[in-house]
């Protein structure tokens, strides 16, 4: 009787031996050695022809968009671009650009002097009483924004006023006619309007451009409304109401003045 | 802008290393399976997927194709397991190659079809452990089983293997392989 270790010394010298004969014929082994192995893939290279294009991106960066964005740099976490609206610093959405291109409709204002003064068609605004008026023509002096920052978006917001009769808060703010959409900023009635944004300097000459204007008639206290204004040229009408609805949201009330 | 490059890889690597392992694979999985042509269909089938995967497989490939025989070998035996297993032949043993006698040829036959009818996990640590040469500890790793339930499955195929293996059943081993 073999002891259990024999056994196993056994058992192993039996079965190399009963499988010794067991071998691949030549079918098996052509197509054993008929498959390839695949490929390893190295870690991506920058390739030659991109070093033109990353350099052109690089110079494209510092010329268009440096000048006019704030870059706020917040320790061991990554560069986020903002703009201010509604004296909120409002982050911008993730790869949107405050100047898209060279030829966007912000470089006419790239280099401006203090002084220079954005008009744009204001189909609504708010009077000194507080009330709509149809007549009036936004004005604003872009270029002096906090910080030095030059954005395609100015916002405004007035002081607030009680409604004159027969105005709820959902009636129309903007004259019919004049091609605006009403719409919802966080719950509270507003309205985009396509609109043409004028820029002079201070030597007289000028450009013009088309953009974006957005009301928001914003409930506050005592029943009474304030009308937040933006304008935005050189993005889509969705990111300007997007960059208004994060900068209501970070709190407008009580907030009294001119065109920032 | 970026670009992933392909890395050459050596063709030769691939192919020495199925040379080396064909045989041992597919004797593993000739005691693994129903019968040889699914032993032969495994054994490709590992091939393949150690091709697929020869980046992380080339630096131990014999480890990394045995760990994956044994899986398809018992996803296949759990798979086809109401079918009965066809008994070896002796022309799979290639008897003219082998010069033994009749006799040894037909006691190995049945030392192997003894195998082939163990549990599913006592084959898989007989096969790991005296065919392939792995420790317990490898086995366990292997198989993913404790090491204690790879030494009682032993003790147990070992038992139920004694009438095949006794002194008095087999001629004894002369030069081995």
């Amino acid at each position: 009787m073999l002891t259990e270790s024999e056994m196993e010394s056994r058992l192993h010298d039996e079965l190399k031996a009963a499988v010794a004969a067991i071998t691949p014929d030549d079918d098996f082994m052509r197509s054993a050695l008929s498959h390839r192995p695949r490929q390893r893939w190295s870690r991506p290279r920058l390739a030659l022809g991109a070093i033109p294009i990353a350099a052109g991106l690089a110079l494209a960066l510092l010329v268009f968009v440096a000048p006019t964005t704030v870059v706020h740099q917040v320790k061991n976490r990554p560069t986020v671009l903002t703009v201010k609206l509604l004296g909120h610093v409002v982050r911008l959405p993730m790869g949107d650009r405050v100047v898209s291109s060279s030829d966007s409709s912000c470089q006419a204002w790239l280099g401006a002097t203090q002084g220079t003064i954005l008009n744009w068609a204001f189909p609504a605004a708010v009077d000194d009483a507080g009330i709509p008026n149809a007549t009036s023509t936004g004005q604003s002096n872009v270029v002096n924004a906090p910080d030095g920052e030059q954005s395609c978006i100015q916002s405004s917001i007035s002081r607030a006023y009680s409604l004159p009769p027969g105005i709820t808060a959902t009636s129309p703010l903007v004259p019919s006619g004049t091609g605006a959409s009403p719409i919802t900023v966080d719950g509270d009635y507003a309205e985009t309007v396509p609109t043409s944004v004028q820029a002079t300097s201070p030597d007289g000459s000028s450009s013009t451009t088309q953009g974006t204007l957005l009301y928001v008639r914003v409930p506050v206290s005592n029943g009474q409304f304030q009308l937040v204004t933006v304008v935005g040229w050189a993005m889509p009408t969705s990111e300007v109401v997007d960059l208004a609805s994060s900068a209501l949201t970070a709190g407008n009330t009580g907030t009294t003045g001119s065109t920032s | 802008m970026f670009k992933r490059i392909p890395e050459r890889v050596d063709d030769r690597e691939f192919r020495c290393f199925v040379l080396e392992a064909a045989p041992i694979l597919l004797r593993a999985a000739v005691m693994m399976s129903r019968d040889r042509a699914t032993a032969e269909d495994l054994v490709q089938t590992t091939f393949v997927r150690v091709a697929r995967r020869w980046a992380t497989a080339h630096e131990a490939p014999l480890a990394y194709s045995r760990r994956v025989l044994i899986n398809l070998a018992r996803d296949d035996a759990r798979r086809l397991a109401r079918r009965p297993t066809v008994p070896l032949l002796e022309e799979h043993l290639q008897l003219a190659a082998s010069g033994d006698t009749t006799g040894q040829v037909v006691d190995r036959l049945m030392l192997l079809e003894a195998v082939r009818e163990l549990s599913e996990p006592q084959r898989d640590v007989i096969v790991l452990r005296f065919y392939l040469e792995l420790s317990v500890e490898e086995t366990s790793k292997l198989l993913q089983i404790p090491e204690g339930t790879i030494k009682s499955a032993t003790s147990r195929a070992l038992a139920k293997l004694a009438s095949v293996v006794s002194p008095d059943k087999l001629e004894p081993i002369q030069g081995g392989m």
